[in-house]
């Protein structure tokens, strides 16, 4: 009886369905994490230079350099999108409590590369106070193409799909990012080192999707343990 | 025993047994006769679909009774009770009521009546005191007197009548405040039940039980029949869609509904054969659609004997080998040799639509039809035989009046030997080498045919040579040229483009070509440096109607330095096919040249006269009057322009009636195929030559017709057109007569067709088929497919559904004559197609009439914005708000960065652009132009929200008719030309 108050708080703070989700998390569960790290085998390539051609004012602050291929020191991938192709517990990626930005600034899309729930709204932000237009070529979901002038510094989109989505920036045409649409949550993005970490993952065998923009989708399968966590590294071919 | 005797010349008893057993037989034949008579399977038809109606209805019945909400009219049920119940407790009351209702009618009929009376009287007596008193008579008082008297009566009686009225209205209303709330109740439940009821109806009208029953039965009754039967023959009489039968056009009298009852009802799509719905009821048989049954009928479309109520006799024709054996099991089906138009089997049915749906590119809704005549246009059937409708189009093959400053006479023996060797997906059929030539003396007599006709061809050819080529040019940039200015959309290079096992397989015709259908307008470039001379082509593709002025080859104003770039690398693609896969060269058989060349002088003259006037002739001549005597045989004018033939009637047999044509008519031979027409047409297409299989015939008598190598896809298309050719002639009345608008549509989509405009714009949902080598490119340069592709998009020609409304139909008219670039950042040119005024006028009239936008001027009254209004305008144009300058061209001004990211000229708008669309275009250009650059300002969805708040009070529609305005003042002189401005 004593943790009734307690629950009762919590709930009252963080809303009914957190208590659930953390009560879901916290439940026994019969799963492990799925860590990793992507390389490619090929050499590291210096990242080309690209030359601003536009509203040198605003573009040119920061260098900018093609990050389409990122690999570091001992060869690990950059914004590798690793996930489970066939997920067996029908669970959906929660949208985040806070909305996934896109920010523009310095006329390039940050992050690059991220991963967002499907349905999900996404705050577009244009820090640069200059006019962008936000181009997406989605796969299933329907494209758009909105201009964003200064006056119109946050603008919301979703995407109702999973998908892998590119955008661009038709005013400048080097910029380039990705969004990559989830319905389910067992989606990890690998880091500068090319690590990456999928949690909670259901025990099982899967097959395991590898895509990276310049570097095409790779699979492999991958069992689950109980508890603890399966390693599965992956190298792509050089190119 | 009888004897005969003289008063009895017959034996009697054997007279009456013999009498008696045959009037038991005639009964028993009558029985027969009226027996066979009645018995007749459409009757079985319609039964079985009297039975089938009768389920469905009930089916009907029981969903529609589902439905009904069942607590509801037990709630219903009790308050009619209810409401019963109270006025049988007033019963007197509702006696007393009704009652007075009945004494107030009765006095009411009572009173009409002596009133209607005294009316008649009363007129009479007008008229005797008319009468009387116009001949000045003594009875003219008389009169009077009376007729005073009738009025006062009628009058008192016309009072009574409106008290009746009265009294009536009162009683009924009483009477009815009595009855309310039961007829309130009654009227819900029928409401309620209306369906159902509706649906009962009509299941006792499908299949009606007891008295009904026994009387229809008796109607349908043998010998009873005659009178009003149900079963009955269904027909329908086409005055306007007569049939030909043996000289005579008599209106078809359609019996299919006999047994295809339900072919223009709704509700029949599942049901079993012969009682299905129409598949195309839109289009076909239905009452709203462009064929309605009363007015078409069937067999106008599918052919088949109209007056036939039995299958065989209908002539159904089986699809397929496996439904003529189901067929033969079931209906004991077999070919009727008595009807010269056999119904078309189910996937020949598009034949139908050609006899009416004439002088059109396309067949609306008729996929299979329309790829025939479009590979007939293509291949160019009408070179060689004459089809009516086809009569003046231009010849498919290039003019060979100047062929040796293209092409080496080396090259074009072995080209002419097998074309499809040298470049596989070539238009030209093969001539030489086929199955009817194969003996030993033919493979000779060809070798030296072949050459006779390259040294016709080189004789007669205008000497043109070309000068040296000004320079040397870069392949490397000559190949980007290539590949982006617009040559793919609609020549390939598709060694770079094709796998070669895809290509190899293709070659075999085992898969589709990997090339889009448009680009095969021209042709494959992938071996053309083999072919074709560099100065040559250095000519060719700065000025093509130099050396061909028929040429549909457009002029890409190439520079001469761009020029040079393109011949060095077309110079580059040389053939590379395994020299064992090559047509070698002929060799020369003067024996064999002497002796053929002998066969055909002697046809004229006496063989010593032939034998002496070949004596004279040197080798050359000899070779070149051999080449004049092949060409004339094998019709190769009909395709080409060929000095000396100019004039010469082309070869082919005239199609224009093909598919009238009984089997009978033609030669089948030994082909190992089916009597029908269709299967001749598709066997004649495949193998032109194997009807001369088993025939002994001298060379000159044996088939001409050249092989095609069409895919069975091909050949079954042309089949279609082929049947469709037919010698009905349909009545005006019947034929869908275009309107204006439609025949200017229609104008223009012959040019679109004969241009292939298809082969870089997207336009009526196809074409824009160069984007596969704009993909290819960008693929090359290791995009994913994906990527490519929706960037390829973003520098494509551009989509042009909706030019009509979209610009000005005199700009229109000027870019066609001489295109100038709009879009700078596209790489790809629009040619110059050297348009007559007629051809450019008939394309812009074409865009005008699909947008029913006005033809050929319009004026527009756009007000140049002053004061507030210009200032909001170009505040709406700085960089803070729309930026448009950012990327939009302003006449000589320049947007920053690469021409990629550059938009059009805006003070060329006011030239080019219709204002309306460019207020649409303002409002959401992604919708007009899906995939466009120009991003969308004003959310579709949210159109307030998303406009710049502090400009025209954030009023989205005013401000995009404000940039309309403005955009189209931009570039004006002072508003000088502008329509009503003063």
């Amino acid at each position: 009886m004593t943790t009734f108050p307690a629950l009762t708080a919590f709930v009252r703070k963080h809303g009914i369905s957190t208590a659930v989700l953390l009560a879901t998390a916290l439940a026994p569960a019969f799963a492990g994490d799925i860590v990793g790290k992507v390389k490619y085998a090929g050499t590291a390539p210096t990242p080309a230079k690209i030359a601003v051609t536009k509203d040198q004012a605003v573009c040119g602050k920061a260098e900018h350099s093609d990050e389409s291929l990122l690999v570091a020191a001992d060869k690990g991938v950059k914004n590798v999108v690793v996930n489970i192709a066939d997920p067996k517990d029908g669970k959906k990626m929660a949208a985040p409590p806070k909305n996934s930005t896109v920010d523009q600034n310095g006329c390039k899309f940050l992050p690059h590369v991220q991963i967002v729930a499907a349905g999900a709204p996404i705050d577009i932000v244009n820090d640069d106070g200059i006019l962008h237009n936000i181009h997406s070529f989605p796969k299933n979901n329907t494209p758009f193409n909105k201009a964003q002038p200064k006056f119109k510094k946050v603008m919301t989109e979703k995407f109702e799909k999973a998908d892998v989505v590119q955008i661009k920036c038709d005013v400048h045409t080097w910029m380039s990012g990705w969004i990559i649409v989830a319905d389910h949550p067992y989606y990890g993005l690998s880091d500068a080192s090319g690590s990456f970490k999928i949690a909670d993952v259901p025990a099982g065998t899967y097959t395991l999707d590898y895509w990276h923009e310049k570097l095409g989708k790779q699979s492999k399968q991958v069992t689950v343990p109980a508890t603890g966590s399966v390693t599965a590294d992956f190298e792509y071919p050089a190119k | 025993m009888p004897k005969t005797t003289d008063e009895y010349l017959r034996r009697i008893g054997g007279l009456n047994v013999l009498f008696a057993a045959s009037s038991v037989g005639l009964l028993l034949i009558t029985g027969l006769m009226v027996y066979d008579d009645y018995n007749r399977s459409w009757k079985d038809y319609q039964k079985r679909f009297i039975r089938l109606e009768a389920e469905k209805t009930r089916a009907q019945i029981k969903s529609a009774e589902e439905t009904v909400d069942q607590k509801g009219m037990a709630a219903l049920q009790e308050e009619l009770k209810e409401a019963r119940a109270a006025l049988d407790q007033r019963g007197r009351e509702l006696e007393t009521a009704r009652k007075r209702l009945r004494d107030i009618e009765t006095a009411n009929y009572r009173d009409d009546l002596s009133f209607r009376t005294i009316k008649s009287t009363f007129d009479a007596r007008k008229f005797d005191y008319e009468e009387a008193r116009h001949d000045k008579a003594s009875s003219t008082a008389a009169y009077e007197k009376e007729m005073d008297d009738l009025e006062k009566r009628l009058e008192v009686l016309r009072v009574t009548l409106l008290e009746h009225a009265k009294d009536k209205t009162a009683a009924e209303t009483s009477l009815r405040d009595l009855t309310s709330q039961r007829d309130a109740a009654q009227k819900k439940i029928d409401d309620l039940n209306a369906g159902v009821d509706r649906l009962q109806k009509k299941l006792q009208k499908v299949a009606p039980r007891g008295f009904m029953r026994v009387a229809i039965d008796l109607l349908n009754a043998p010998v009873l029949d005659f009178v009003a039967p149900t079963l009955r023959i269904q027909q329908v009489v086409l005055d306007q869609n007569p049939i030909d039968i043996h000289f005579t056009r008599i209106p078809r009298a359609d019996r299919c509904q006999t047994c295809h009852l339900a072919v223009d009802k709704a509700g029949y799509e599942d049901a079993e054969e012969p009682f299905r719905t129409h598949p195309h009821l839109d289009l076909f048989a239905g009452g709203s659609s462009a064929h309605p049954v009363d007015r078409f009928g069937c067999t106008p479309c599918h052919r088949g004997r109209d007056r036939a109520v039995e299958f065989n006799y209908a002539t159904h024709m089986p699809d397929g080998t496996a439904q003529r054996e189901d067929w033969g099991k079931k209906y004991g089906w077999e070919r009727d040799h008595y009807w010269e138009q056999p119904m078309l089997a189910r996937s020949r049915i598009e034949a139908g639509c050609l006899k009416c749906h004439q002088n059109v590119v396309s067949v609306p809704k008729a996929p299979r039809l329309n790829r025939g005549l479009e590979l007939l246009d293509r291949v160019g059937c009408y070179s060689c035989h004459k089809i009516e409708g086809w009569n003046d189009r231009p010849k498919v093959g290039p003019r060979l009046n100047r062929i040796i400053a293209k092409a080496t006479p080396e090259w074009m023996s072995r080209w002419i030997r097998n074309p499809k060797a040298f470049r596989p997906s070539t238009r030209m059929p093969r001539i030489f080498g086929l199955p009817n030539n194969q003996a030993p003396d033919d493979v000779d007599r060809e070798e030296a045919e072949i050459l006779g006709v390259v040294a016709y061809l080189t004789d007669k050819a205008e000497a043109l040579a070309y000068p040296r080529l000004p320079g040397k040019g870069n392949a490397a940039r000559g190949e980007k040229l290539v590949k982006s200015v617009g040559c793919m959309g609609c020549h390939a290079i598709e060694k770079d483009e094709a796998a070669p096992g895809v290509l190899q397989a293709r070659n075999r015709r085992e898969v589709a070509d990997p090339v889009a259908w448009e680009r095969r307008f021209g042709p494959d470039l992938s071996r053309i440096g083999s072919k074709a001379k560099p100065e040559w082509i250095y000519q060719w593709i700065r000025n093509p109607r130099a050396y061909n002025p028929d040429t549909r080859m457009p002029d890409l104003r190439l520079t001469p330095e761009e020029a040079l770039d393109i011949t060095a690398y077309l110079m580059t693609l040389t053939d590379d096919s395994p020299v064992a896969e090559r047509a070698s060269a002929p060799r020369p058989h003067p024996e064999a040249r002497d002796r053929t060349l002998l066969a055909y002088l002697s046809q004229r003259e006496p063989p010593d006269d032939a034998k002496a006037s070949l004596a004279k002739m040197s080798d050359r001549e000899k070779d070149v009057l051999l080449g004049e005597k092949t060409i004339g045989r094998y019709g190769c004018f009909g395709c080409h322009l060929i000095p000396g033939f100019e004039k010469t009637p082309p070869i082919g047999v005239d199609l224009s009636e093909e598919g009238s044509k009984p089997a009978d008519l033609l030669l089948f031979g030994y082909a190992p195929i089916e009597h029908t027409s269709p299967a001749w047409f598709f066997q004649k297409l495949k193998l032109p030559r194997s009807f001369d299989e088993g025939h002994v015939a001298e060379f000159y008598d044996r088939l001409r017709m050249p092989q095609f190598e069409f895919t069975d896809e091909e050949a079954g298309a042309l089949t279609l057109v082929l049947q469709g050719l037919t010698k009905e002639k349909v009545p005006l009345e019947s034929i869908r007569r275009l309107s204006a608008r439609d025949q200017a549509i229609e104008a223009g989509r012959r040019i679109v067709r004969d241009y292939n405009c298809h082969g870089c714009h997207i336009l009526e949902g196809a074409g824009g088929a160069i984007r596969q080598s704009l993909v290819r490119n960008f693929m090359a340069e290791g995009r994913t497919e994906d990527e490519a592709t929706s960037m390829a998009a973003s520098i494509a020609p551009p989509i042009i559904d909706g030019e009509g409304a979209k610009v000005q139909p005199e700009w229109l008219f000027g870019f066609l004559k001489a295109p100038s670039p709009i879009r700078p950042w596209l790489a790809v040119r629009m040619p110059t197609f050297h348009f007559s005024d007629a051809q450019a006028s008939t394309l812009v009239h074409h865009f005008a009439a699909r947008e029913n936008t006005v033809f050929p001027f319009q004026t527009f009254d756009q007000v140049p914005p002053r004061g507030a209004a210009l200032q909001a305008a170009v505040k709406m144009f700085s960089p803070d708000y729309f930026n448009c300058w950012n990327c939009h061209q302003q006449g000589a001004r320049k947007p920053q960065g690469p021409p990629e990211g550059w938009a059009p000229d805006l003070t060329l708008a006011h030239e080019r652009l219709n204002p309306d669309w460019i207020a649409h275009w303002i409002a959401n250009p992604q919708k007009l132009m899906p995939g466009t650059k120009m991003p969308t300002y004003y959310d579709p969805e949210d159109m307030k929200g998303s406009a710049p708040p502090d400009v025209l009070g954030g009023d989205p529609k005013r401000q995009i008719d404000l940039l309309r305005d403005y955009v189209f003042t931009l570039g004006q002189k002072r508003a000088a030309n502008m329509g009503t401005q003063p």
